[in-house]
């Protein structure tokens, strides 16, 4: 290590040991700090890792957890990084702060990557492996459009053509340009019978990227996934390596599902979870770990920040959701539409740089499909609730059942008044922090983000 | 029995991803209070013809780039419709790239251009250091109205006497010199406005209005 990163190491690492024991904990700072004292810090720090990079627009932050937990079934050394804290100087500050185990073997990195920064990151990291979930549209005033997503992360991915890409076969668009990787796919088996057909209207992403005809599907998914190929030229969905054979259940809040022969159940609901776990399976698989060890990770499974989190506020139980792109939205929208009980639906919506500025994205979203629903009540919260307000007043929620609380701090007190024990809480991300910081300041839920 | 209103969305499939489907829904909403039922049609790459003799209002969003270059290969054969129906004073909305597209063409940065339809003469040139997002004010005919505006094209008038939709108090609009959002021509407006801009009311009223004077005429009714 040169003097210059043993200083940025250690000035890095002192300002966690302050933030960690003065403060309630640093994200950031620390590798901030080290970061720009020496901006090869990462490079000395990551040196004996195994590193595999997880990114994509949706899933990244539960796929990440997923795999971490199966590899804790078979490595001492599993370091990773919190949600919210995935570029650059977070990154660096989750390796600053990771105190190992004595062990024999190498240690293992496993990091959410922010789609933009992953060619910064696999500089310093030399990654084993990358893990793509999917592209979508998603904040378009911050990360532009999806085929412009995608060449940031193969801008990485471009320099380490020695890392296996381990990639969503059911996503056309990872299929659409060649590289020197060895390409492992995951996804959904299909039923070749049905009759082809193209995507609903409003999805992005359905054009052959060889020859630009709208593709078609055996069967789909969600939003642009499934067995897709194109009707004018040889583009088709890639073999599976592992595949979802069979979803049995799915509920609110789990799911069972079957990867080739054996059985799975995750104690989360939406379909977006198979494919998480299904990509947490393949990786483990590649990286060597038993089928029973996954399985036993996945029964351990916690529920992770602002994703389904369940809230008793006092005799109420709120699950607390994040949403921050129309296909999230959806896959949302569709996991509720499961719900048997009336329920009280709370939305927060900000546009702080972290959400998008643009809120135009809500109107992509599929509200309209609450509209026959068992709702009692409708609490609209956040910066930006008039034009919320205005997007459910079109999706014919009921205007009188509707109740505007402006303010974010005048919301749990309109929970603990709803008329129902359940209650459904759509935040964009700010929402989702400003929201659990004020539950941890009454003592509802312990501070800090996992 | 319902009287139904019929939409034409241009490439619904593939000029979506800015969130103006909010504007068709914002109108399907509207409309289905004053008693109409409305049906959307999906015109793309597939479509043998638009026969807009069947609609009674044009919408055409914005896309992605890509996609906007495959609908730019596939549009012209529309032109003949299009253009008639712009000139009879037909209600049309374009937003963004389906705004762009009226105009004649687009350059690139490269130096090479798009053709567009030309049914007006406007053409956009594409800027990428003029990177214009953000939110946007402007006031119109109909009043003032607020958006959310996220593009680099920059669109320049040709003739004098085309006339903006409105002028900016806040953001760009067609470009970062003029002071002008978007174009009103008869009952056709195009603007750079995302956010939905028909969640300004006043905008909406108008194509309301618009769609069912259209609707009736096309239905030979007198009302």
């Amino acid at each position: 290590m040169s003097l210059r990163s043993q200083l940025a190491v250690t000035s890095g690492k002192l300002s966690y040991w302050f933030l960690n024991n003065f403060r309630n904990g640093g994200t950031s700072l620390p590798g901030k700090i080290a970061y720009k004292l020496d901006p090869t810090v990462l490079k000395s720090l990551a040196k004996n890792y195994q590193t595999i990079i997880v990114t994509g627009t949706n899933g990244k932050t539960m796929t990440t957890a997923l795999i971490v937990k199966t590899f804790q079934q078979q490595f001492d050394n599993v370091l990773t990084n919190q949600s919210g804290s995935n570029m650059i100087q977070g990154i660096t500050s989750s390796f600053l702060s990771y105190k190992s185990k004595k062990s024999k073997q190498k240690p293992i990195a496993i990091l959410e990557v922010d789609e933009a920064n992953v060619a910064e990151v696999t500089r310093w990291t030399n990654p084993k492996a990358f893990v793509l979930t999917n592209i979508f549209r998603d904040q378009m005033d911050r990360y532009g459009e999806i085929y412009t997503t995608y060449d940031k992360i193969l801008e990485g991915i471009r320099l380490a053509p020695e890392a296996t890409v381990i990639a969503n076969g059911d996503a056309s668009i990872f299929n659409s340009k060649p590289l020197p990787n060895k390409f492992v796919y995951y996804g959904v088996d299909s039923d070749k019978q049905q009759t082809p057909s193209k995507a609903p209207v409003n999805t992005d992403g359905v054009l052959c990227p060889k020859c630009q005809s709208i593709l078609l599907y055996h069967s789909m998914t969600y939003a642009n996934l499934g067995d897709y190929f194109c009707p004018n030229c040889d583009f088709k969905k890639p073999e599976l390596s592992y595949k979802v054979t069979e979803i049995s259940d799915l509920t609110t809040q789990s799911s069972d599902f079957k990867i080739e022969q054996t059985s799975f159940h995750l104690n989360i609901g939406g379909q977006y979870n198979i494919y998480n776990a299904l990509a947490a399976f393949a990786t483990a698989r590649e990286f060597g770990i038993q089928e029973t060890d996954i399985k036993k990770a996945f029964d351990l499974n916690k529920r992770v920040f602002g994703r389904q989190e369940m809230i008793h506020i006092n005799d109420k139980i709120a699950n607390l959701i994040l949403v921050k792109n129309p296909v999230g939205l959806n896959e949302i929208i569709e996991l509720i539409q499961r719900e048997k009980e009336p329920f009280t639906l709370v939305t927060i919506l900000n546009a702080n740089y972290a959400d998008g500025i643009d809120t135009s994205w809500i109107w992509d979203g599929d509200y309209e499909k609450f509209a026959d629903q068992n709702i009692e009540q409708v609490i609209v919260s956040g910066h930006r609730h008039q034009d919320m307000a205005f997007r459910l007043q079109v999706a014919n929620l009921p205007l009188d059942k509707t109740k505007i609380v402006p303010d974010l701090s005048n919301l749990l007190e309109s929970i603990e008044k709803a008329p129902t024990k359940k209650t459904y809480i759509l935040s964009t991300y700010t929402g989702v922090l400003e929201f659990r910081k004020y539950l941890s300041d009454k003592g509802i839920i312990k501070a800090g983000l996992n | 029995m319902t009287p139904t209103i019929k939409i034409a969305y241009l490439y619904e499939d593939l000029m979506n991803t800015y969130g103006d489907s909010g504007d068709v829904k914002i109108l399907r909403y509207y409309l289905n209070q004053k008693g109409y039922d409305v049906v959307v049609d999906n015109i793309s790459l597939d479509t043998p013809e638009l026969d807009t003799t069947q609609y009674d209002f044009l919408f055409f969003g914005g896309g992605q780039d890509f996609e906007q270059t495959v609908v730019a290969k596939d549009i012209h054969r529309f032109y003949e419709p299009i253009k008639e129906w712009v000139e009879q004073a037909n209600p049309m909305l374009g937003v963004c790239g389906g705004y762009q597209f009226l105009g004649t063409h687009y350059q690139m940065v490269n130096g090479k251009t798009i053709k567009c339809l030309g049914i007006l003469p406007f053409h956009t040139v594409f800027r990428p250091e003029a990177r214009m997002i953000g939110d946007t004010k402007f006031e119109t005919p109909f009043g003032e109205a607020i958006a959310f505006e996220n593009h680099s094209g920059c669109t320049y008038f040709d003739d004098e006497n085309l006339k903006p939709l409105g002028k900016m108090s806040e953001g760009y609009g067609n470009n970062p010199e003029d002071g002008n959002e978007g174009l009103l021509y008869k009952n056709t407006m195009g603007t750079y406005a995302h956010g939905p801009i028909l969640k300004n009311l006043n905008i909406t009223e108008f194509f309301v209005e618009k769609i069912i004077d259209r609707f009736n005429q096309r239905t030979q009714k007198n009302v």
